[in-house]
């Protein structure tokens, strides 16, 4: 046998709602309980004389256009640029992408430092470089390159020099004076 | 024309719309806080709060929700803010008669006098009368009576359920009013 509790519960959601039947339990429930009948009965009663003698008067013809002059005295309504409705939206999408990257940034990987040699680091190794004896490569490879420039500038000094001669030769055989002449 | 369709219109400044409105509802918005408050210069003054209060409310309107239930839960606004400008005082006097029953207009009063269930609702708490009066004075469904409200509709159920109860209770028992029951 259903309870009665189950049966009131039914009445809650569909007491005054004549189409509504009830199912088979509900309705066996019923027709061998008093009280419940009884109650779905007041309930359907109670609904109908209602809805039957809710009296409608008649409001003063005057109050729809006072009502009119009143709004349009108080603050005349003037649609916004920005509707409601679009500055909602816009607030929600500018806080989600704030919010959004405020996430990204906060649980991001974090970047490899590349490494970067400190200066007192960078200083010791000019210094132990400058101060490195001169290995014997670097001496045979430095003679070569001194050599590769001087040979041209020595035969170029000696063409230098064979000109003065030449020239030196030529001046004193004019200013000599030939001990042939009387 | 669908109430919808005006009240967005409405929305977009039209003062066409907002009449149109007027002269639909404010018939039924007076009815309502008549029949709640019991007097008709309250039921006059308050009717045209509701709309002030729904003009200044409008762009907050959403088209794809029922009109009316919007526009009721603004008269039942307006009409908690009056029940708290009232003086209080727990207990009404002996003499005191409902204005509706002794109106100056006799064949109303005699027809409210064949009402005296809803005279019976009007004692019940604020709410409970409110809900009676969406669901059989204006014949809302119990979605437009939850969204009036600002309830789900199966706390509107067990609002109508109780509401129901307790004026077959005072109806069967001849309970007197009392002010405390909308306090």
């Amino acid at each position: 046998m259903m309870a009665c509790w189950i049966s009131r519960l039914w009445l809650i959601r569909h007491a005054d709602e004549y189409g509504a039947t009830p199912p088979a339990r509900l309705a066996r429930h019923l027709a061998g309980c008093a009280s419940c009948r009884a109650q779905r009965e007041m309930h359907r009663n109670l609904a109908t004389r209602l809805a039957a003698t809710a009296s409608h008067r008649e409001p003063p013809p005057f109050l729809a256009a006072r009502i009119v002059a009143a709004a349009r005295a108080a603050a005349p309504y003037r649609r916004p640029a920005v509707s409601v409705h679009r500055l909602r939206w816009t607030g929600a999408v500018m806080i989600a992408l704030t919010a959004g990257l405020s996430l990204w940034l906060a649980i991001r990987p974090a970047k490899t430092p590349r490494p970067v040699a400190a200066p007192l680091e960078l200083a010791a190794l000019v210094r132990e470089t400058i101060s490195r004896p001169m290995q014997l490569a670097d001496q045979q490879r430095l003679t070569m390159v001194t050599r590769s420039l001087a040979q041209p500038l020595e035969q170029e000094w000696q063409r230098i020099q064979a000109d003065a001669n030449g020239a030196w030769h030529t001046l004193a055989a004019d200013f000599t004076p030939s001990p042939a002449a009387p | 024309m669908t109430d919808e369709t005006l009240a967005r219109w409405w929305q977009e400044g039209s003062d066409a719309a907002f009449a149109e409105l007027v002269g639909r509802f404010y018939g039924r918005i007076f009815n309502f806080l008549w029949h709640a408050t019991g007097h008709r210069e309250d039921a006059e003054d308050l009717t045209q709060e509701t709309f002030l209060a729904a003009h200044r409310s409008i762009p907050r309107y959403q088209p794809a929700r029922t009109f009316g239930p919007w526009l009721f839960g603004i008269a039942r606004h307006t009409l908690a803010d009056h029940w708290r400008r009232q003086r209080p005082c727990d207990e009404l006097p002996p003499d005191f008669a409902d204005p509706i029953s002794t109106s100056e207009n006799a064949p109303a009063a005699r027809e409210e006098r064949g009402s005296a269930l809803w005279q019976q609702a009007r004692r019940l708490k604020p709410r409970q009368f409110e809900a009676l009066w969406l669901r059989y004075g204006e014949g809302f469904d119990i979605a437009g009576v939850a969204r009036a409200l600002g309830i789900t509709r199966i706390h509107a159920k067990v609002l109508l359920f109780r509401a129901r109860k307790e004026l077959a209770r005072r109806a069967g028992s001849g309970k007197g009013r009392t002010k405390g029951d909308r306090l």
